[in-house]
């Protein structure tokens, strides 16, 4: 039993991590010169 | 860093069989939808966006982006106007229609109170130098909002092909379909679409929180800034003069490096050279122009696209009067090719029938917008008319 509980605690942990970087990747990503 | 794998599957146990990972990957899902479910935020509106108020002020709506952060697209208005009491106009266009509190569309606004027996209501679908993708993008947003009329302001730069021009990449995300709908277009729809953006696309669709990633990406910035300990505002240091050789955008860099540095000093030749583009003859501007009139011809609605006018003083100078005549010249080709009654092409820049009392701030840029509303306002009408020949403006 003990190994589902930990997986679905994982998955909220992922879903977590997932949806912080939807709401955050979207900042403006400046145009950089890169000297080529 | 070793040791949390190991403690995962060797102590408690997981990700020893396929089926392990399958039911993380499961509960990933259903966390997602149910923190959705549980935050359930409000999706995008036209108020998130920070349009400056038009001067003098008008009942204009903007439904577009403000920033390219933000990948709500072109949004529906509040009132869908059930009972259909209102004409509804779609204004397309770039930072000549609509810049800072000025606005060719607020100004007609102000001069057309009703159509018939129905109100006037126009609606912005404005961006700063949008590509003719986003211009097809808005045309699919404007009909699906149920448009009556559409006016598209045409850009000069469309005589050159999509990437030497700035770019709103945050409505590729958007209006994902647009390309996929005509089988010669799929090569671009392939190129110009990322699948990255058809998963930003699903995931906004699927989730609320994504779906107001734009709003709540602000409430994260306030968060991660009152979590930062080690820089406080106070002792921010001041942002350092930036190295006078770094481009502000990548059309200002292609221009340098095509022309050289001085290209940047007079504006009026640097757009003169952008209109004619960086290679002479451009098959993708042709493809995607002529798309633009394909598309407008099957929104059954009457349209007007002109060519956006340009300073007089601009036309005074030669170099920018010859590229002036080869704007013409292409739209005019192209409007040879319209079949379609109620869809008018001006490839004439009006500027001739104000220019005593045209104001510019520069090239494209008006700095009163009202000389060329009082010219354009008796065109629109005579374009509606098109299809309603019974009705009047008032």
């Amino acid at each position: 039993m003990k190994p589902y509980v930990l997986e679905a605690v994982i998955g909220l942990l992922i879903a977590l991590l997932l949806l912080w970087v939807a709401i955050a990747a979207v900042t403006d990503v400046p145009f950089v010169y890169q000297g080529l | 860093m070793n040791q949390i794998p190991t403690l995962l599957t060797e102590r408690f146990g997981l990700f020893r069989t396929w089926g392990s990972f399958a039911r993380v990957a499961g509960w990933v899902v259903v966390w997602c939808v149910v923190i959705g479910l549980i935050l359930s935020p409000a999706g995008p509106n036209i108020d998130d966006r920070d349009h400056a108020a038009d001067t003098p002020a008008s009942n204009v709506r903007y439904l577009s982006p403000t920033s390219r952060q933000d990948f709500g697209g072109f949004l529906a208005p509040h009132d869908t106007d059930p009972n259909d009491e209102q004409f509804t106009v779609a204004w397309i266009g770039g930072s000549e229609v609509k810049l800072d509190a000025v606005s060719v569309a607020g100004e007609v606004s102000n001069r057309i109170a009703s159509f018939g027996d129905r109100t006037v209501q126009i609606d912005g679908y404005t961006l700063i130098a949008p590509r003719p993708i986003d211009v097809l993008r808005a045309i699919d947003s404007a009909v699906a909002n149920d448009s009556d009329a559409i006016v598209i302001s045409i850009n000069a730069i469309w005589l050159t092909d999509e990437w030497s021009m700035r770019s709103w990449p945050n409505l590729d995300v958007a209006n994902l379909g647009t390309l996929w709908r005509w089988p010669r277009s799929w090569p671009w729809a392939l190129s110009l679409t990322s699948p990255a953006e058809v998963a930003w696309r699903v995931s906004r669709a699927a989730s609320p929180v994504v779906g107001a990633q734009n709003r709540l990406n602000e409430r994260a910035l306030e968060i991660v800034d009152a979590l930062d300990l080690t820089s406080q505002p106070t002792e921010a240091a001041a942002p350092e003069d930036p190295d006078p050789r770094l481009p502000t955008d990548p059309t200002t860099f292609w221009l340098v490096q095509e022309y050289g540095p001085s290209v940047m000093d007079d504006t009026t030749q640097r757009v003169a050279i952008m209109v004619e583009g960086l290679d002479v003859d451009s098959p993708v501007a042709d493809s995607f122009n002529l798309r633009i009139l394909e598309q407008v011809q099957s929104a059954g609605v009457p349209t007007l696209m002109y060519v956006a006018p340009f300073a007089p003083a601009a036309m005074a100078d030669p170099t920018f009067a010859a590229a002036a005549q080869q704007v013409e010249a292409y739209w005019t080709r192209l409007a040879n090719t319209n079949t379609s009654p109620i869809v008018e092409i001006e490839p004439t820049p009006m500027t001739a029938e104000f220019a005593e009392s045209a104001a510019f701030n520069d090239v494209v840029h008006m700095r009163d917008a009202g000389p060329f509303a009082d010219v354009i306002v008796p065109r629109l009408c005579a374009n509606w008319r098109t299809a309603h020949p019974t009705w009047e403006c008032s």
